[in-house]
């Protein structure tokens, strides 16, 4: 196995002190004592292991264990390589919603005459300008995840809702692509390129100077991944919350009373991955009547919402999903606010499929329901 | 230490700092800043009449903020010397309050508010730096919750609970229960008060206050002003007493610390912080896990670790005592995260590597064992000492001379150099001094070459 | 008269230097930030390997 021995040189996961932080902190392997991230690392230093191995689909990625690292191994990363070579081999994780989303996200590496703007309704967009928005996949989920009323249609509303309110008319366009992120950390690089070249050609044709995100994947794949891959971007990628951020301190925008108990979730990609724990939290309680309850398991420490890249979703997936939304509910608070629209679907399907009582919401949505007219 | 007061080749400049340092080996001139403690040295008899009698209440920084101590102080009851010192950040008198009761009451007559910062020149041929170290701050590790979960301790912290002259007196308290006793005995002074003032009113009315209360809900006393105050101090009163009575009740079940969880590496080896091994950590929890058994016999402590680091005389003998006699377990897997479960105990959750099992714990008070941390002010000592650091902000010194710092003259000992044990810390002091006698020697036979 | 010598720091390690500088017949200043000497050994109720008191 001299391919998986390279990694181990690239990644230095020689370095591993054999602690066992990693698999101590993963919540895979809380419920599903196979997967065990010190032990892929050990036996990948034994170079015992295989790409066969069907465990390293189960990884989050969500960084949980990187950050904790002692020594500093990027573990999300060694598993995106590892799941490289074994797509080489012929192997691949489980796609779940059977592989449609998968598929969808392929198709749009090809030339294809898309319908993405369907949804924008009242929305002011322009068709060129200094401000682009970039909705990301949101919209199509509709048609997946209807039964669960993730409200995927109405949270890209919102958002443009948001930015029309902060007094911009954004770039809006019909052929944005997927951003890359989940081909990506599926060890699909090639695929992930495709998709990533077509959208700075698409930006930057454009001449737009900023690019605004609500989707943390987004946003963190163009700040983060993009750069690594194709160097200077031309654009700067920004996050609503940043955008949003200077117009509510310059008393720009202003917001209705909304009595509620919340408790917020960090998603991944926003917190530990682009390190944006404060401005949800300065979001939320700058609505007023809105009493934000943590979660012992916030900011740094917070739960992934139990799957990735729509692979492998399992009953382990579940599992973490209803521990962390009875975490959320123990708190007193009966909203769970997230501000990445993937956390909001697994939590409502395990919420749906548990029947539990807790709402679930997202930020955007509450803000852009009580800002004043 | 005693002897160190009172050696007549020995000044001792305490409460002191260096501020220039000029010249070059065999010759260097030194200017000391001796603050102020507004007390005088000469006076003082370190009777602590004055600490009794201050009003003001601060931390005690000796025991890492685990107790109190006043406004005027001794650093510690044994220090030296045990001249008193007065703190002006919390001084009333210095901040402009009308207070001086120190004054009043010491018979010596030391305490002098007037009293301004000295400096003071020295010609010397050679220095020793020995400034120590800091502890490792573990809030900033996330995932174990320091100063979030009050049963989650550093190692200096648990030294002084288990020290007879600390603020537990020896006894293992768990922070949260003392908390939980002070806000006790706050809310039963505040209690006392209400009650007082109830008395009169029950006595002015002739009847109980439950028994008025009562009545006064149904309405009876509609326009009552008198018994409407009666009242509202009534339900005031309420509200201290019910949390009263519930944290007594709560209070009846704190015991002292029996499971001890150690935490091994809090800082060190940790690229994300310090790479290093600081060495005496692990001795330094086993030897905590063995007094704390000494202390309550029922102690069980387990310690968790990558490994054991016991390279000393009669140290793995000691690591072994303490697993044989002392109900020391030693488990192989850093702990990867310390939440808080029922009863304020810390919870662990780590990886048994040996057992390739994911385990949560749950312990009565988790002790961190942090690493060593340069101190803060190394970058300004060694900027007007005029000395380099090392990467990590240690003296820069070379491992075949390791006392001896980039400038000639000037050499260091203890922990400013590296992390070490006290053994090490004792034996690299005396080889300093070794060093610096030369010079100081040197000097001398100069001096007898020149006259002859 | 030999030269004098500085010493920073009164833990440990910077009481034991001076006391063997001073054993030795050569006068030490000893300069503590703090109030009093001892440093964080003073803070240390016993010491490994042989649980002797520390102060």
């Amino acid at each position: 196995m001299t391919a998986l021995t390279e990694l181990v040189d690239i990644t230095q996961t020689y370095y591993c002190l054999d602690c066992g932080v990693c698999t101590g902190s993963c919540p895979v392997a809380k419920v599903f004592p196979d997967f065990s991230p010190r032990q892929i690392i050990e036996r990948s230093l034994y170079e015992l292991e295989e790409p066969s191995d069907d465990t390293i689909w189960s990884c989050l990625t969500c960084a949980q264990c990187s950050v904790r690292c002692p020594a500093n191994i990027d573990f999300p990363e060694f598993v995106r390589l590892i799941r490289g070579e074994a797509r080489n081999s012929g192997f691949d994780g489980v796609p779940a919603h059977n592989g449609m989303l998968q598929t969808i996200s392929s198709i749009q590496t090809q030339d294809v005459a898309q319908n993405r703007n369907f949804w924008i309704e009242d929305g002011k967009t322009a068709d060129k300008g200094d401000v682009f928005y970039f909705v990301g996949c949101r919209p199509y989920f509709d048609v997946i995840f209807r039964d669960i009323d993730a409200g995927s249609i109405k949270g890209a509303q919102n958002v443009l809702k948001i930015i029309n309110a902060c007094g911009v008319e954004p770039v809006v366009s019909n052929e944005e692509r997927c951003c890359g992120h989940d081909a990506l950390w599926n060890g699909n690089e090639e695929k992930f390129k495709k998709l990533a070249q077509l959208n700075l050609d698409l930006i930057r044709s454009s001449g737009a100077k900023q690019v605004v995100f609500s989707c943390p994947e987004g946003f963190y794949t163009f700040q983060n991944l993009y750069p690594k891959y194709f160097g200077d971007l031309g654009f700067e990628p920004i996050h609503i919350l940043d955008f949003l951020a200077d117009k509510i301190d310059e008393g720009a925008i202003e917001f209705e009373e909304k009595v509620e108990m919340v408790t917020y979730h960090d998603p991944c990609r926003l917190g530990r991955l682009a390190g944006i724990y404060d401005a949800p939290r300065k979001l939320l309680k700058a609505i007023p009547g809105i009493e934000l309850k943590e979660m012992q398991r916030s900011r740094e420490n917070g739960v992934c919402c139990g799957t990735t890249g729509w692979t492998n979703c399992s009953s382990c997936s579940k599992e973490i999903q209803v521990e962390r939304l009875t975490e959320a509910s123990n708190t007193g608070a009966g909203t769970l606010v997230t501000a990445c629209p993937k956390c909001q679907i697994h939590f409502r399907c395990a919420k749906a499929a548990f029947d539990l009582k807790i709402e679930i919401m997202d930020l955007f949505d509450i803000v852009a329901d009580q800002i004043k007219p | 230490m005693l002897d160190v007061g009172r050696h007549p080749n020995l000044e001792l400049l305490a409460y002191s700092e260096v501020e220039k340092v000029e010249g070059e080996a065999g010759n260097f001139k030194v200017t000391v800043r001796r603050k102020t403690r507004y007390v005088e040295e000469d006076r003082c008899t370190g009777c602590g009449a004055c600490a009794e009698k201050c009003p003001t209440v601060v931390p005690d920084a000796f025991n890492e903020g685990l107790g109190d101590r006043s406004a005027i102080y001794s650093y510690f009851a044994q220090g030296i010397p045990s001249t008193h010192t007065i703190d002006p950040d919390h001084c009333r008198q210095l901040n402009g309050k009308k207070c001086g009761i120190c004054a009043k009451t010491c018979q010596a007559e030391a305490i002098n508010f007037e009293q301004e910062d000295r400096i003071i020149e020295l010609d010397v041929g050679a220095i020793i730096i020995a400034a120590g170290y800091d502890i490792f701050d573990p809030s900033l590790i996330p995932e174990y919750r320091y100063r979030e979960i009050a049963n989650v301790v550093t190692a200096i912290e648990f030294e002084r609970l288990l020290s007879a002259s600390g603020p537990t007196e020896g006894h293992m308290d768990r922070p949260s229960d003392r908390a939980a006793q002070a806000e006790i005995a706050a809310l039963e002074k505040k209690a006392k008060k209400s009650q007082k003032v109830l008395d009169k009113l029950e006595k002015k009315f002739d009847e109980p206050s439950a028994d008025f209360y009562g009545k006064y809900q149904t309405g009876e006393y509609e326009g009552d002003e008198d018994r409407k105050k009666w009242a509202d101090k009534y339900a005031s009163h309420l509200k201290i007493v019910e949390p009263l009575e519930e944290l007594k009740k709560k209070a009846k079940r704190f015991t002292v610390a029996k499971r001890l969880a150690f935490i091994q590496c809090v800082g060190s080896r940790d690229f994300r912080f310090y790479p290093f091994c600081s060495g005496y950590c692990c001795m330094h929890s086993i030897k905590e896990a063995v007094i704390a058994q000494e202390h309550e016999p029922e102690t069980h402590s387990t310690i968790f670790g990558m490994d054991i680091r016991a390279i000393g005389k009669g140290f793995e003998e000691y690591k072994i005592r303490g697993g044989n006699n002392s109900n020391i377990t030693y488990v192989r897997g850093r702990i990867a995260e310390i939440t808080e479960g029922p009863n304020n105990n810390p919870v662990v959750t780590y990886e048994d590597t040996r057992e390739r099992k994911v385990e949560t714990r749950e312990f009565d008070m988790v002790v961190l064992a942090t690493a060593c941390a340069p101190t803060k002010g190394i970058g300004t000592l060694a900027k007007t000492v005029g000395v380099e650091l090392d990467k990590y902000d240690f003296i820069k010194t070379d491992s075949l001379s390791p006392v001896d710092t980039t400038t000639p003259g000037i050499f260091v000992c203890g922990c400013a150099e590296s992390p070490m044990d006290v053994p090490e810390s004792v034996a690299q002091a005396s080889s300093a001094a070794e060093r610096a006698a030369e010079i100081a020697f040197q000097s001398e036979l100069e001096k007898e070459k020149a006259v002859a | 008269m030999s030269k004098d010598i500085l010493v920073i720091g009164g833990g440990i390690a910077g009481m034991q230097s001076s006391l063997d500088l001073a054993d030795m017949g050569i006068k030490v200043h000893l300069v503590e930030k703090l109030p009093s000497i001892g440093g964080k050994m003073a803070q240390l109720d016993k010491t490994f390997p042989t649980n002797d008191c520390a102060i």
